[in-house]
């Protein structure tokens, strides 16, 4: 598909500017963009903010946080999420975009999983939000998958060669969610307790869940 | 090096340390978050799907793909989308204003419907009478031809061989459904695969010790592969 009437058009506009202007250019030109696709009928502004508020408070890495612990903690749940992950997310009420079809990867004391998409940003929306910047960057993209040790060690996760490192490349629809390693000595901790100590980056694979010493069970 | 499919296709490139480890910033700047919007609220009006919107994205320059903010690259494939469906034309682009009314034929996402279409997405998984093709833990080859237009098997597996570990469902193939540029879109369906290629076989004696990469395969990516002594 060609973007050239596009480049052309952005390529005559950017002409004239230098790259301090960047952010209010394009402040401008997506505001423009706003308003011309609200006066044809095409979107309706207070959707848009509905859009933004629903990625910004509710669907978020807390939702896969709480998939994580209930895991660590409920057996029958744990054997629902290997034999049907969607469906076992989606009744906790956590499916939807980006997060149709999904698969959890289990790590284990020989294998680590770490979750990526060279040809674009698939990410699992719907438990963990939006990607953040570095899932998103060039770099990540094409090193996770030939140097996926190098890359972790970026990420302050350092692995023997006795543990396998397992990389998934998000090519098509499926969405991978890590499974990390209950942490040590948090026996008897609720699901709620356990989930403040399911990062982010530990359901990427890119880092490994908080201490228990980190965040002692309230009492 | 493999060649690239697109200007997208960066797996196995030699790139600096990953930047913006420990960001937490969700949007760097308000316009990002209302690209965001607009690119998901153009999505119910069905004038195009998301294998559209990807090949938009890969089919900037690589120069600019490279270098563009990553919500940059979403607005210029929006626009792109929008031009090439008639919706808007390059002077509202740019002005912002509306020269005609729209065609009056899209149905806007809602705001009441907006929790909805978040939480019911746009599944893939379709039914399919004939069975799959390959089965799990057959040794498998992905084709070198080099595909017209967007596809989805990365340029670093092309060639490769692997095993495959999970037969996922039959899904509607993203080569096809990105072909028609207007709708009604062809949704055939078609078995897909997660294939697991180690390190060694990707990467030589570049790779790193006890890794393996899996991708997600569509069937007509894969060739039966018969000699069993090239995997390993």
């Amino acid at each position: 598909m060609s973007s050239s009437t596009t480049g052309q058009m952005h390529d005559d506009h950017d002409r004239g500017h230098d790259h301090g202007s960047d952010v209010t250019d394009m402040e401008l030109r997506v505001r423009a963009l706003e308003s011309v696709l609200t006066a044809k009928g095409y979107v309706d502004p207070e959707a848009l903010d509905r859009i933004i508020e629903a990625y910004e408070s509710r669907i978020g890495p807390r939702n896969g946080a709480r998939v994580v612990a209930r895991a660590w903690t409920d057996p029958s749940f744990l054997q629902a999420l290997r034999k049907d992950a969607s469906s076992a997310i989606a009744a906790m009420g956590f499916g939807g975009r980006q997060g149709e079809h999904m698969t959890v990867v289990e790590n284990s004391g020989r294998e680590h999983h770490l979750v990526v998409c060279t040809l674009c940003s698939c990410y699992p929306w719907s438990v963990l939000g939006l990607p953040p910047a570095w899932y998103k960057s060039a770099a990540y993209r094409a090193r996770a998958v030939r140097e996926p040790r190098a890359v972790l060690r970026e990420f302050g996760v350092v692995l023997s060669d006795e543990v396998a490192v397992r990389v998934w490349d998000s090519t098509a629809e499926m969405r991978y969610l890590v499974l990390p390693m209950r942490p040590a000595g948090t026996e008897g901790w609720s699901a709620e307790e356990l989930a403040r100590l399911v990062t982010r980056d530990s359901m990427v694979g890119t880092g490994l869940p908080l201490q228990a010493d980190a965040q002692a069970p309230t009492p | 090096m493999n060649r690239r499919l697109s200007s997208a296709d960066l797996g196995g490139l030699a790139l600096g340390p990953v930047p913006g480890i420990g960001d937490e910033t969700r949007f760097h700047h308000p316009w990002e978050a209302r690209v965001m919007a607009l690119a998901v609220a153009m999505g119910p009006t069905a004038q195009w799907t998301l294998d559209h919107s990807r090949s938009a994205r890969e089919s900037l320059p690589f120069d600019r793909y490279l270098a563009n903010p990553y919500y940059r690259t979403w607005y210029e494939a929006l626009c792109s989308l929008l031009l090439e469906r008639g919706l808007v034309t390059v002077d509202e682009v740019r002005t912002g204003c509306a020269e005609s009314v729209g065609p009056g034929r899209l149905a806007s996402l809602k705001v009441a419907d907006v929790d909805r279409v978040l939480a019911t997405g746009s599944p893939t998984l379709r039914p399919l009478a004939h069975p799959p093709r390959f089965e799990v833990g057959q040794l498998v080859q992905v084709k070198a031809t080099w595909p017209d237009g967007h596809t989805r098997a990365p340029g670093y597996v092309h060639g490769r061989s692997g095993r495959v570990a999970a037969v996922l469902g039959a899904h509607i193939l993203p080569d096809r459904r990105s072909r028609r540029l207007v709708g009604p879109f062809d949704e055939t369906p078609e078995w897909l695969y997660t294939v697991v290629f180690q390190g060694r076989e990707l990467w030589g004696d570049d790779a790193e010790p006890a890794t393996e990469v899996s991708v997600d395969a569509f069937e007509s990516y894969l060739l039966s592969n018969s000699s069993e002594s090239s995997s390993n």
